[in-house]
């Protein structure tokens, strides 16, 4: 698929001009000149051509319109338009292979339709879609479809026109659909194809009859790569946007939808159809993609992950009702596509056979709740305190998302000393009195309060662990062993304080705050 | 603004006045037990299920021999003396029991840790008794969200116990909460320093908890300061009797054990005062 005029159509896209706008062209510096980079098709008629300076321009058809080029705006606008390609198939890519100098301009996307074609009335009726959807859209757009993808870009971009935007080789015509077709469609690079042309070979079909060898060592290896890739005898891999699922289903509407009932009576639909395939395959899904395709060839997605394979359309359901609000329907939705991104193996142990009043399953109820409330509060937000292998208090405790799986090291020692209820997420300086040097404080201050210690019991000496004192780049004040006291203050607060810095000469010992018992 | 304590004062003095007055106060609060859920409309209010604390003479004072499960329970503490770390470690010892006695998990829902707002930290929960391994944390970025998870683990069933840490909580959440509760026997607690709770709800129970001084071992000062279906407040000083603290009379508490057999305490009453929460603050 080739977008002919694709940065001067992004800019005039969902403005709906009036058709008698100025012409547009881009502009981007060349070696201090103001240069043409692109021009929509009323500029092209009057005869400007990218690569024009601005002021030649300007000087042919003083009404121009001009913007700068963005060529950034450009990729993430057209990595959108393959998004929403994605409502004719799953594999689809920006095409990243047009070669440098050869003056093709605008953008392209790889489509591929296999299996695809008959969900939308055969391969013809599809393209007629697609270059209509494209078209009302406001960009100018040009398709070819054939079993090679160096093929259909040839004809996307040498073979259809304005009468007939898309063209078709069937299986096994390449050879004649390209014959006739000059040299450059074969993806050459610039100068390459300036060659070729010199030497009278100036269409596709003139290398046909040469001899391999020949072009190679004539013209470098490209024309034949480019060749044998458009003709099928070599092939050409390419990588799509995002890999395709494994399971999708769809859904399109006869006319736009908008409303949030509509879209959640789709999703249900939806669910129900996977969630019956997955049940064939034995799988559940772990996380799951919701697509609308909104008519004006823009693509809204919410995700859902679960924290155990499912399978439960309800529960699913469940999952995506928070998220269904923040989808943005635009002006309609004409397509909606649900796919599980990823699946695990999920035996036919879920089946619900308990009516839904009766009081879930203990586990299986905790993992849903777990999903539920990690839709809504993050994957981070649903944790649980696992304990770790460190002396250090802080470093002894992990908090680790709940749907992780359980850690398989054996659990540490329990510590044998009091530990506080809550640990500050960072030790707090303190001032406190000491009658001795290293005893217990018997006041301290703390966030503004005067607290007066009528009870003390400590000190328990804490040090980090010995290997991690032999890296050359442990600081110094990490180094020294920790003096934890646990102390009442009349109040009947109880805190964990600790003293630091006993080894370290010269230095009077540093205080602070770490836990708060109950 | 609060009227409570204008609220609570006559029932505070009720017990010390003359048995005449006690009966008819007697009489009133079962009439209005009696419209009420917790009063138990078909039987005595003990045929609600309850979970024991394990002291007698606090179950014994509950009308329903200890905290109705399908229930809201607030624990409040007073806000500027510090009284938060002792209330959270009543609570934690409370989902403790919980946890313990149906072996399933329970949920803590609270802001993340940040700033001044500090972490839980599993072996000081373990120590009042409640197993980490059967704690889910859900850290929810404001109050909205936290009242959200909870109702969220009330309605599901899934758990047994869910405690909250909302900053406030209204009267229609709080009323939302005990409703969820009543349907599904979850048992909801709410953590919240005294001036969030400044107003009358609909909690079965609302305790006040600070920090005992003068013990060596976690105690706290439990005032009950409001109870319905006809339990009257109390105020008490418990003690949490940890099975590896080194004490002669380990007599009645060495009965509950967590998932991995280690020992877990119970609560001990230290000193009961008996003269509501007024008094017992100034004799504390």
């Amino acid at each position: 698929m080739w977008f002919p005029r694709f940065a001067t159509d992004r800019l005039r896209a969902g403005r709906r001009d009036n058709p008698s706008a100025p012409p547009l062209a881009t502009v981007t510096q060349v070696r201090g000149t103001l240069r043409l980079a692109a021009v929509d098709a009323a500029a092209a008629r009057a005869g400007l051509t990218p690569g024009l300076p601005l002021a030649d321009a300007r000087a042919q058809l003083p009404a121009l319109a001009v913007a700068p080029a963005d060529p950034s705006a450009d990729a993430r606008v057209l990595e959108r338009l393959a998004h929403w390609a994605g409502r004719y198939t799953p594999w689809t890519a920006v095409d990243g292979s047009t070669p440098e100098g050869a003056g093709i301009p605008g953008g392209g996307l790889w489509l591929d339709v296999t299996g695809c074609a008959h969900l939308f009335g055969g391969e013809a009726a599809m393209l007629d879609d697609l270059c209509r959807r494209l078209s009302t859209a406001g960009y100018a757009v040009r398709a070819g479809l054939a079993t090679t993808p160096g093929a259909a870009w040839a004809l996307a971009r040498y073979a259809a026109n304005g009468a007939q935007p898309w063209r078709m080789a069937a299986p096994g015509d390449e050879k004649d659909a390209l014959a006739e077709l000059p040299v450059t469609a074969l993806r050459l690079a610039g100068d390459t194809a300036e060659a070729l042309i010199r030497l009278g070979l100036r269409r596709v079909g003139d290398l046909y009859p040469l001899a391999r060898a020949a072009l190679a060592l004539r013209f470098g290896l490209e024309p034949c790569l480019r060749l044998d890739q458009a003709l099928g005898e070599r092939d050409e891999p390419l990588s799509p946007l995002t890999p395709p699922p494994l399971f999708q289903v769809r859904l399109s509407f006869p006319e736009p939808v908008g409303r949030t009932d509509d879209i959640a009576q789709a999703l249900d639909r939806l669910l129900v159809a996977l969630a019956e395939r997955l049940a064939r395959a034995g799988r559940g899904a772990r996380r799951l993609d919701f697509t609308l395709f909104r008519v004006d060839g823009t693509a809204v997605t919410a995700t859902v992950g679960t924290g155990r394979p499912s399978r439960d359309a309800a529960h699913l359901a469940r999952l995506f009702r928070d998220k269904l609000d923040k989808l943005d329907p635009g002006f309609g939705i004409e397509t909606a596509l649900l796919a599980a991104r990823a699946v695990d193996p999920l035996g036919a142990d879920q089946g619900d056979l308990a009516p839904a009043s009766a009081p879930a399953a203990a586990d299986g109820g905790l993992d849903r709740l777990i999903d539920r409330l990690a839709n809504r509060l993050g994957p981070d937000g649903v944790a649980s305190l696992r304990p770790r292998a460190s002396h250090l208090p802080e470093r002894a405790q992990a908090l680790t998302p709940a749907t992780a799986p359980p850690s398989r090291d054996p659990a540490p020692p329990r510590p044998t000393a009091a530990r506080p209820l809550y640990l500050l997420p960072q030790p707090e300086p303190l001032d406190v009195l000491t009658p001795a040097p290293l005893g217990p404080p018997a006041a301290f201050r703390w966030r503004r309060q005067q607290h007066r210690v009528v009870h003390s019991q400590g000190p328990e000496r804490i040090a980090r662990e010995w290997w991690r004192d032999l890296a050359p780049d442990a600081p110094q004040s990490d180094t020294d062993a920790r003096d934890y006291y646990r102390v009442e203050d009349d109040q009947g607060g109880r805190f964990w304080l600790y003293r630091t810095g006993i080894r370290l000469p010269g230095r009077a010992p540093r205080w602070f705050l770490h836990g708060l018992f109950p | 603004m609060s009227p409570s304590p204008q609220n609570r004062a006559p029932q505070n003095r009720a017990p010390r006045n003359g048995t005449a007055r006690h009966a008819a106060l007697d009489a009133l609060r079962q009439r209005i037990a009696g419209l009420e859920r917790f009063s138990g409309a078909g039987g005595g209010p003990s045929d609600l299920p309850a979970l024991p604390l394990g002291a007698a003479e606090i179950d014994g004072h509950l009308p329903w021999g200890g905290l109705p499960r399908a229930g809201l329970h607030e624990i409040t503490y007073a806000a500027d003396s510090g009284g938060g770390p002792a209330a959270a470690g009543f609570a934690a010892a409370l989902l403790g029991r919980l946890a313990r006695a149906e072996n399933r998990a329970v949920v803590w829902c609270r802001r993340p840790a940040h700033g001044f707002r500090p972490n839980l930290y599993g072996a000081g929960l373990a120590h009042v008794g409640l197993d980490p391994d059967r704690l889910v944390l859900a850290q929810a970025a404001n109050s909205q969200a936290v009242l959200w998870a909870m109702e969220e683990c009330l309605r599901s069933r899934a758990v047994t116990a869910v405690l909250g840490e909302p900053e406030r909580a209204d009267l229609r959440a709080r009323r939302r909460l005990q409703l969820a509760a009543e349907d599904t026997g979850v048992t909801a607690f709410l953590l919240l320093d005294d001036r969030a709770t400044a107003v009358p709800g609909p909690a079965v129970t609302r305790w006040q908890v600070a920090g005992a001084p003068g013990r060596t071992a976690t105690a706290w000062r439990v005032d009950l300061l409001k109870c319905r279906g006809g339990g009257r407040p109390g105020a008490w000083t418990l003690e949490w009797r940890h099975d590896d603290d080194d004490d002669d009379d380990r007599d009645d508490t060495g009965d509950d054990r967590n998932t991995h057999g280690e020992p877990a305490g119970g609560f001990r009453v230290v000193s009961p005062l008996r003269h509501g929460p007024a008094a017992g603050r100034a004799a504390g």
